[in-house]
């Protein structure tokens, strides 16, 4: 079922922080991710989606339902809690079975269902358990495993991995992607994990502020931010302010360069992006938006290696590079990496 | 130097302090103890000859065996009244939406620890002596009182124990799972206060027990209870009075060591811990 925001507002009492003009749309079998700093406004959307919060203006609707002013209980909406919010006094069957119970599904009818469910999470051998003698990632998985058990019609996931290790985080991800996948279900997934976002999202929404900045898919928020502040928060960047000479050269610290072709007219003051990666080590400084320069900091990260190649006018730039590769004498700045964006949103 | 050492074991100063106190709480009780089984007590440091006889004066003596009863059910009926109270209390002040609303809550329920319980009890005089009131004495009252001295401590131990829980969170998962409020608190909230109830309940059992200032200035004739009683056999023989204060320190320690079992079944079995 479509879970839609449209221009939602909000704002806390007695503060600025809240969120403006929200428009979202989260398809059935979907998943969205909502990334952001701290303070954006992405868990006060989960918190209005859910009902927790009223929204001041703007409609929440799932499938065709405007459940705005609907409570949390009537939504019908799977939450999974960072902490997992598990029941600790109930065994873990008890747990997946609550949503059951208040539905008075029939004994006859709830076990097979809460079995079915231990199973698909592969915890049927510790239905009996209480929640405290678990894992962390045990305990998320029961708290998927309670969320889809009653066949939400949405899906609102809040930081479900923040709680576990790094390893753990990995395996969740697959798992939490397993299930959503095989429910079908519209999901919307806060994470302040950009990897957490970008590896598991069908597309995800940047916020910062109050305000959605971009939705796009992963790959495209990548390549294609809209401007500055989705191109910081997504992925590594070096980004220079720039003035447009023409639709394929921009004037930079570093120069007047070539670039890609943008949208932007002539004298509008711009960002300019290259991505780490984009940059190629080169064996000499002669040619189109090619720099000589020093390798200051060479850092070893496995498959790859990230220099800091500081450039002889004293920028800096950050370069990603196989890790066999030696620290270049200099630099080559591709025109058609070298994207041309909005300085603000 | 630190008394305790980093695994949390007592040393060196530490170790003395505390055998100091072992013996500062100890040697009263140990004398008490000792004097209710001695034949006379005047001017030696422990009492002379051995006899059981002051036990069973006191087991013959109407008034304290009035008491004693009075006590008891004094006792209980506190500590019925202050779980009825309190639980829904502790949850109002645990969930508070503004900050104010909770610190107004805090307060109110605090000032019984605030104000002395000499101007409790002289409030209670004043309001309760009058023509329109007139229920100075009766055994409600006490209960009454007892309620407000006790109540704090019940609610401190109550609200903790649901921040601590995360009660917030849980509530809202059951929300979200389709819980309307009297299931959420039926289901979710109480099961998980079991233990702290329990605990919170014990240790207002053993105020309740020991309460003498209020009491002393509110209770009837018809409605003393044991502490208020015992004041008096301290104008008696000695040996009568240590049988006396034995039985209200067998009921106070009964209600400690019970307390404490409740208290640590709590925090193996992780709910109050969780």
């Amino acid at each position: 079922m479509t879970l839609a925001l449209e221009n939602l507002h909000f704002n806390y009492p007695g503060a600025g922080a809240g969120v403006r003009d929200i428009s979202l749309e989260i398809r059935d079998g979907e998943l969205l991710a909502v990334i952001g700093p701290s303070g954006c406004g992405k868990s006060t959307i989960l918190k209005l989606i859910a009902g927790f919060l009223m929204p001041h203006q703007g409609v929440i609707r799932i499938g065709d339902q405007d459940v705005s002013s609907v409570p949390p209980r009537k939504r019908d909406l799977g939450i999974v809690f960072q902490n997992y919010a598990l029941f600790p006094h109930m065994s873990i069957a008890e747990n997946i079975g609550y949503p059951l119970k208040l539905r008075n599904v029939p004994t006859a009818e709830a076990w097979p269902r809460i079995r079915e469910a231990l199973e698909m999470v592969g915890l049927a051998h510790l239905a009996d358990r209480p929640p405290r003698s678990l894992s962390g990632g045990q305990q998320q998985r029961v708290a998927l495993a309670r969320a889809l058990v009653f066949r939400p019609r949405a899906l609102l996931l809040d930081e479900p991995l923040s709680a576990l290790d790094a390893a753990m985080r990995g395996e969740m991800r697959d798992e939490i992607l397993r299930l959503q996948r095989l429910y079908g279900i519209a999901t919307l997934h806060i994470t302040h994990d950009q990897e957490e976002a970008l590896s598991m999202a069908n597309r995800v929404a940047v916020m910062r502020e109050g305000r959605v900045l971009q939705v796009d898919t992963p790959e495209a928020l990548y390549a294609r931010p809209v401007n500055r502040a989705v191109a910081t928060f997504v992925g590594h960047a070096n980004l220079m302010d720039g003035e447009v000479l023409a639709e394929n050269r921009v004037r930079t610290p570093l120069g007047d360069l070539a670039c890609a072709r943008h949208a932007f007219s002539a004298g509008a003051g711009v960002s300019v992006l290259i991505r780490p990666e984009a940059i190629r080590p080169v064996a000499a400084a002669d040619g189109v938006n090619r720099f000589a320069g020093t390798v200051t900091r060479n850092r070893f990260l496995g498959s790859l290696r990230r220099f800091d190649f500081a450039l002889s006018g004293g920028a800096k730039l950050m370069v990603e590079v196989d890790h066999q590769v030696a620290p270049p004498p200099a630099i080559e700045l591709p025109p058609e990496a070298l994207l041309v964006i909005a300085s603000s949103s | 130097m630190s008394g305790v050492s980093l695994s949390g074991r007592p040393t060196g100063i530490g170790s003395a302090v505390l055998a100091l106190y072992a013996v500062y709480l100890v040697v009263p009780m140990a004398l008490i103890l000792i004097g209710s089984f001695g034949n006379a007590w005047s001017n030696t440091l422990l009492p002379v000859g051995v006899t059981g006889r002051w036990y069973e004066t006191l087991a013959t003596n109407a008034a304290f065996q009035k008491a004693f009863w009075t006590s008891l059910w004094v006792c209980f009926a506190t500590v019925i009244v202050s779980v009825l109270i309190g639980a829904p209390l502790a949850y109002a002040v645990a969930t508070a939406k503004s900050p104010g609303m909770a610190m107004l809550g805090r307060i109110i329920y605090l000032t019984p620890v605030a104000a002395p319980a000499v101007v409790l009890g002289f409030g209670y005089m004043l309001a309760f002596s009058t023509e329109t009131l007139p229920f100075l004495g009766a055994g409600w009252l006490t209960v009454a009182a007892h309620t407000v001295v006790c109540l704090p401590y019940l609610l401190q131990t109550l609200v903790a124990d649901l921040k601590l829980q995360g009660i917030e969170q849980l509530e809202q998962a059951a929300e979200s799972l389709g819980a309307p409020f009297h299931r959420r608190f039926l289901d979710i909230v109480l099961p998980g206060l079991v233990h702290s109830i329990a605990s919170a309940a014990i240790l207002v059992a053993a105020l309740s027990i020991g309460e003498f200032q209020l009491t002393n200035l509110i209770a009837g004739f018809l409605h003393r209870t044991y502490p208020i009683v015992l004041l008096q056999a301290f104008y008696g023989a000695s040996g009568f009075a240590c049988a006396a204060t034995v039985v209200l320190l067998t009921l106070a320690l009964i209600s400690a060591v019970a307390g404490a079992m409740v208290a640590r079944k709590a925090t193996f079995s992780g709910v109050v811990t969780a």
